[in-house]
């Protein structure tokens, strides 16, 4: 059995969310020889600390009872990362994906202290992925990111592991769930965009301030992911050719509707390394045309030919799930 | 009808007026040229020779003297044809579709003669609010599409509304 000393950095949402999994699933990774020993958590308040293994159950019920985990008040997640003694750091802040925020400045501390990394934070690699990769390979750390790009959907990894060997001509896909499900419902209610979009802060399926799923800047980071993850691209957000969705109209999914056709908000890369986020017209009953929250993508290979795969592009153990299938790839390896 | 004619010139000067003059005189209405350099769309001839093909719209008795005066300026007539559509999509244009005026982007694409708009529906809901329209475009064929929705892009931009494309177009 391999002890893996462990740390949750960011204790909201999806943070929970792995403390979750990694308590339903300590029977399955102890199969895998695998015990995670999880001796720090952190949130915006401080952290917590047990160099012999926290007690996730008792974080959980610290969280839902006093909105924080924290006993040392105002420690960081950076402090955890350079002062505790540890082997993986799971980095599940928020995200920021102007500068790459606190998740930037952990991810290079973890790789600097020879600390693997498990992350469902898009902002730093959508902003330096070639450096944290580099740094990560310098420095002899595994660094996973599946969680980043289409919450459960398996998608970076089955195209780097499980395609192995196939040319990968173009992706794309329905890579944000709130533009999916506002889209979906303005067809099924007759209702303009504003109405929905009401709809959804009030469901939590959008953000008070909506403007980075409905613009589409969402989608173009996990397409700036995608590219230079599984194409090997050097990409920006500045790259990407990007319309969102606020100015789609229910008649024109009325429209669509008439010819077979619904309008889908899909991200796109090709392998000549253009990069795309517009509303499309997608033939309902095609791959594409999923409803609701899910996303989707579908992979054109030049020897497996179309692969498409589908899943809840968010929630608190769905995004969880991606973390955990990394953390079992890394150290079931070994 | 419409009618592609591909014809082949010598690479010399006022060829191509050569080659228009019959359409003028007979009063054809000549809906675009395309001129080939040595592309894949050229057919073998060899020499120092040019293709170029000329879409016209006239009645068969008026393509017929077109085609006697071309040969006998010396023109050579590779190919004559009556023009199919072979491909066909449909794209939705949201915004000011009406007051950016719809007439000119119908007649924008027609004139290419490449492509036809064949059917249009509007939506318009209230005064202000943003129309949508869904356009149905023919076209000759793959080539002549995708420049079709260059144009559509173009048109787009030009005029601030948002085209929305069919997934399997570029």
């Amino acid at each position: 059995m391999k002890t893996i000393k462990a740390s949750i950095i960011g204790f909201g949402s999806i943070g929970q969310g792995v403390a979750r999994v990694l308590l339903a699933k300590k029977d399955y990774l102890n199969k895998e020889g695998i015990d995670i020993k999880v001796v720090a958590v952190t949130d915006s308040k401080g952290s917590v600390i047990n160099e012999n293994g926290l007690d996730l159950e008792k974080c959980l019920a610290a969280k839902a009872e006093k909105g924080t985990v924290a006993e040392e008040i105002g420690m960081t997640g950076l402090d955890v990362i350079t002062r505790i003694n540890h082997d993986l750091v799971i980095e599940v802040t928020p995200t920021n994906i102007v500068t790459g925020g606190d998740g930037l400045v952990n991810l290079r501390a973890a790789f600097e202290s020879k600390k693997d990394v498990v992350t469902s934070n898009k902002g730093p690699l959508i902003v330096k992925f070639r450096e944290l990769t580099l740094l990560a390979e310098e420095n002899g750390c595994y660094f996973k990111y599946e969680a980043t790009v289409g919450g459960a959907m398996p998608i970076i990894n089955l195209m780097r592991d499980g395609m192995a060997g196939n040319e990968i001509e173009s992706v794309k896909g329905i890579f944000n769930g709130t533009c999916n499900y506002i889209l979906t419902r303005m067809y099924e209610e007759k209702s303009n965009y504003s109405e929905i979009l009401t709809e959804a802060v009030d469901l939590g399926i959008a953000e008070t301030d909506p403007t980075y799923d409905v613009e589409g800047i969402d989608t173009a980071g996990k397409v700036v992911i995608l590219a230079n993850a599984v194409f090997g691209m050097d990409k920006t957000i500045a790259d990407v050719d990007r319309t969102g969705i606020t100015k789609i109209t229910y008649e024109a999914l009325e429209m669509s509707a008439r010819s077979g056709k619904t309008i889908k908000l899909i991200g796109e890369i090709k392998k000549d390394g253009r990069l795309s986020v517009a509303p499309r017209l997608v033939p309902v009953g095609h791959p594409l045309s999923v409803s609701g929250t899910l996303n989707v993508a579908s992979i054109q290979t030049d020897l497996a030919g179309e692969i498409t795969v589908t899943g809840k592009g968010a929630g608190s153990v769905e995004t969880a799930s991606s973390v955990l299938s990394d953390i079992i790839s890394m150290y079931r390896e070994n | 009808m419409k009618v592609t004619m591909d014809i082949e010139l010598k690479d010399e000067p006022g060829q191509l007026i050569l080659a228009l003059e019959p359409v003028s005189r007979n009063k054809a209405n000549l809906i675009s040229v395309f001129h080939y350099h040595k592309s894949k769309n050229t057919i073998k001839t060899g020499g120092a020779k040019v293709q170029v093909q000329l879409v016209l719209d006239a009645k068969g008795p008026v393509i017929e003297k077109i085609k006697e005066d071309m040969e006998k300026t010396g023109i050579h007539i590779l190919r004559i044809g009556e023009e199919k559509y072979r491909e066909t999509i449909t794209v939705v244009l949201i915004g000011h579709v009406v007051d950016t005026d719809i007439r000119d982007t119908i007649s924008r694409i027609d004139g290419t003669g490449i492509a036809e708009v064949v059917d249009m529906s509007l939506s318009m809901p209230e005064i202000m609010e943003p129309t949508s329209a869904a356009l149905t475009i023919n076209a000759i064929g793959k080539e002549e599409l995708r420049k079709t929705v260059m144009i559509l892009k173009a048109i787009a931009k030009e005029k601030e509304l948002l085209l929305v494309l069919p997934i399997d177009i570029e």
